[in-house]
């Protein structure tokens, strides 16, 4: 199988082997858009963005060490902070807006798996909600550790940060993470 | 005594760490929006506009024409000083 750096390399030249690049990462980019704007369409359209513009810039593309991912997560970085920029007049999107949330109607034969089920859907909501009053690179940590589950040294690649630091910012991340469940406004 | 609210113990990164785990649970984009992108992102391809080497060569360029410049008013000047 051909690896990431040669076909970033072909890629300058080869469309195809773009596509094959493309491939290889959507979903782990689709995933990691998908938790930093929490809304499917926003989602999907970012997610192609981010590869319109690596398959624009990939003739600047230099490999210097890191994985190809580190480069598509931080052009996808960057876009959704744009994004939450742009859509700073509108009301925040609400992850926790998603169908499942909406399933307040109980099943009587199953009610106390439905009360169960309800009640584990707002505590994620809640979770959620507390994970989007981060700072940004913090939701971009928390993301790509339990998402894509990458260890501390990939996420420094990614961050363009020592392992060290990453260790320091993610307890620094749980801190604020128990501070903002404390709140009962939330 | 009160509590340090930047400790956090054992338990409290553990039961923070399982519900992180719950509620970030992978999710996958549909198949058919992964084609469909697919041929978005590749059919949005635009040509360089230049090689690699124009730039640093234009950029190389410019410097010398800037330093012949510089040179040739250096020996007008001290021309017309004699």
């Amino acid at each position: 199988m051909e690896s990431d750096r040669e076909l970033a390399q072909r890629a300058k030249t080869d469309p195809e082997a773009f596509g094959v690049l493309y491939e290889r990462y959507v979903a782990a980019i689709y995933r990691y858009v998908y938790y930093r704007v929490g809304h499917v369409e926003d989602a999907e359209d970012l997610t192609a963005r981010v590869f319109m513009h690596a398959l624009k810039h990939i003739h600047a593309y230099q490999d210097i060490g890191a994985p190809f991912s580190a480069w598509l997560y931080r052009i996808a970085h960057n876009l959704v902070v744009n994004f939450h920029r742009d859509q700073q007049k509108r009301q925040a999107v609400s992850l926790d807006a998603s169908p499942e949330r909406d399933s307040d109607v109980r099943q009587p034969e199953a009610e106390l798996d439905a009360d169960h089920l309800i009640d584990a859907q707002r505590e994620r909501a809640r979770l959620l909600r507390a994970i989007r009053r981060l700072p940004e690179e913090r939701q971009h940590l928390l993301v790509l550790k339990f998402v894509e589950q990458l260890s501390n040294a990939e996420i420094g690649q990614i961050m363009g940060r020592s392992e060290g630091a990453i260790k320091s910012l993610y307890h620094r991340t749980l801190v604020q993470l128990r501070e903002l469940l404390a709140q009962p406004e939330l | 005594m009160k509590r340090d609210k930047r400790h956090l113990t054992e338990e409290d990164q553990r039961w923070l760490e399982a519900r992180l785990r719950q509620a970030l649970a992978p999710v996958s984009p549909d198949p058919t929006l992964v084609m469909r992108m697919r041929e978005r992102v590749l059919s949005s391809r635009v040509g360089r506009p230049f090689p690699s080497w124009v730039a640093p060569s234009a950029l190389a360029a410019l410097g010398l024409a800037l330093l012949a410049l510089l040179v040739s008013l250096l020996y007008f000047y001290r021309r017309s000083v004699r």
